[in-house]
């Protein structure tokens, strides 16, 4: 307990330790605002983003942080919910038909290695400019780690769980059901955590080359704008919202897979 | 009725299906006949190698018999042919019993398989779901079951709550829920220490006087096969296959100061010279093979 407290403690020091040493970089060194802005001035963005929206009484004013926040936050989860049922479904008929993964599994390796944020020009011509794209990217992000963690979990079940119900005549589905799935749960909240961020940054990316609304597109709006305290602010907001999906999958872990 | 192979052992559970286990009336013990059995695998360089070789005996309703045997002599192997895990290269497992009609087999494994989602109750009504003869009723049954194998008051613990002993008394009440006419255990205490796999043979002997279950009975245990058994099957390795079957005279039931008998001593003695002159590899221990000293 006392080493929780001090751990705590010690986390916000080094965290107001952190600001001021930005603070008087900022003064001391004299660095321009275009460049590096001042805490100050980051803060004041966040005000204009959060809470003067509310005061003028339209929270999902365009001009205001939480229109872009959720719209990423929208087109992270559906991409996440789209890539993960493909990724799963992939990885579990790889893991259970031979042909299957003697198919595709060599397309699926080279697709891996292909870096799928630079297929984000393709969506646009392929899914337009609107948040189809954006979750289409988040998506294919996701699919990939989750289909290799999904089919390699299943792989290495347990044999002799596998005999158990092959004793009892099980079939080959309720094999899969009650033994492989379960048994695999484990790695597969492994791949739904590293998911849900891959599908931040594949929402984030797609906003960024072709966005009309989003987190990503608010940055490079600003960035047009020279208005760099308020990308610190978006980043900063990215950031947390990456910490905040992270913590919720391992809530959600935690609850599910509670044997481990 | 007979059965060969993996593909007729499906059909058995079709039957079975229609059948609820929960209604059955009294089971007897089935009758085991191996023969000719022999098993050859293909190794990772392409060899074809031998596993067992000409293995027959029969097994009489109701008897315990232990097979015993170097490491790699292929024990395990001929358990799950007669489990219909594994089809045998050459040979014929005849299997009849139980009720006449159908054969009901369980297998417990060296380690409790227990699946880690379920509580201890659920885990012991997974063989009716994994054979889909659920009736609901049999939950009365798995809690009896339960207090057989001395788990009363663990039906909602997971299974991590409980210790390898306890887990593995778990297991073997989740082989008896449907009513088995034949246990089929490969080294079911092989993970346990010492003392506890003393009271696990104890505890093995009176469980399976209640059941009248045929048993057939894996160990790298001299001591625990002529503790528990009718008859002893010692095997020689490489290729695997019977070299002798020795008959337990001691009555039953049998307490654990049978140990103190001078036949004991010389049962165990033969059993173990028995072992050293078959082809033992040389890089098996005689801890390994005689279990405790």
């Amino acid at each position: 307990m006392r080493q929780r407290i001090s751990n705590s403690v010690f986390s916000l020091i080094t965290f107001v330790g952190l600001i001021i040493v930005w603070y008087l970089a900022t003064r001391v060194l004299n660095i321009a605002t275009y460049i590096l802005p001042g805490p100050r001035l980051v803060l004041k963005s966040f005000k204009l983003g959060f809470v003067d929206v509310w005061k003028e009484g339209d929270p999902l004013a365009s001009y205001g942080y939480y229109a872009p926040t959720l719209s990423t936050l929208k087109s992270t989860f559906f991409g996440f919910v789209y890539g993960g049922f493909v990724g799963l479904l992939l990885g579990v008929l790889l893991a259970e038909s031979t042909v299957f993964k003697r198919i595709f599994l060599p397309y699926a390796s080279a697709f891996q290695a292909v870096p799928k944020i630079a297929l984000a020009p393709l969506f646009i011509i392929w899914f337009g400019f609107g948040d189809f794209s954006h979750q289409m990217m988040a998506a294919t992000l996701v699919a990939f780690p989750l289909l290799i963690t999904s089919m390699n979990a299943l792989h290495v079940v347990d044999e002799e769980r596998i005999e158990l119900a092959r004793s009892y005549g099980a079939s080959r589905w309720t094999v899969l059901i009650r033994i492989k799935v379960p048994s695999a749960l484990p790695e597969i909240f492994t791949g739904l955590e590293l998911g849900v961020i891959y599908a931040l940054l594949g929402a984030i990316a797609a906003e960024l080359v072709a966005g009309s609304d989003g987190i990503g597109a608010r940055l490079m709006s600003q960035q047009t704008n020279n208005d760099i305290a308020g990308m610190f602010a978006m980043l900063i907001v990215s950031g947390a919202v990456g910490a905040s999906l992270h913590f919720a999958m391992r809530m959600l872990r935690k609850r599910v897979v509670f044997w481990v | 009725m007979v059965r060969k192979m993996k593909g007729d052992f499906r059909n058995v559970y079709k039957f079975a299906r229609n059948r609820p286990v929960a209604h059955e009336a009294q089971v007897c013990g089935a009758s085991i006949e191996l023969d000719r059995i022999g098993h050859t695998f293909v190794s990772r360089h392409g060899d074809s190698v031998s596993a067992l070789s000409d293995i027959s005996f029969r097994v009489s309703p109701g008897e315990f018999v232990s097979l015993i045997g170097p490491s790699g002599c292929g024990k395990s192997t001929l358990l799950r042919i007669v489990a219909g895990l594994i089809s045998p290269t050459s040979g014929e497992v005849r299997i009849s019993g139980g009720n006449a009609r159908r054969t009901n087999s369980a297998f417990v494994f060296q380690k409790p398989t227990l699946l880690p989602w379920l509580t201890i109750l659920d885990n012991c009504l997974i063989p009716l779901k994994l054979s889909r003869i659920f009736v609901p009723d049999q939950k009365d049954e798995a809690r009896r079951l339960l207090t057989l194998v001395g788990l009363q008051g663990f039906e909602r613990a997971y299974p991590r709550e409980l210790s390898g002993g306890m887990q593995q008394r778990a297991a073997i009440a989740r082989a008896l829920i449907t009513k088995p006419s034949l246990l089929l255990m490969d080294e079911p205490f092989g993970a346990l220490d010492a003392l506890t796999r003393d009271q696990m043979a104890n505890e093995l002997q009176r469980i399976w006087s209640e059941t009248a279950a045929t048993v057939l009975f894996v160990t790298h245990s001299i001591q625990e096969a002529a503790y528990l058994s009718d008859r002893i099957v010692v095997m020689e390795s490489r290729p695997g296959l019977v070299c002798a079957i020795e008959t337990v005279p001691f009555q039953r039931p049998r307490s654990l100061t049978v140990y103190e008998q001078p036949e004991f001593g010389r049962l165990t003695v033969r059993l173990r010279e028995m072992l050293g002159q078959g082809q033992v590899s040389p890089n098996v221990s005689v801890q390994e093979i005689g279990g405790r000293p």
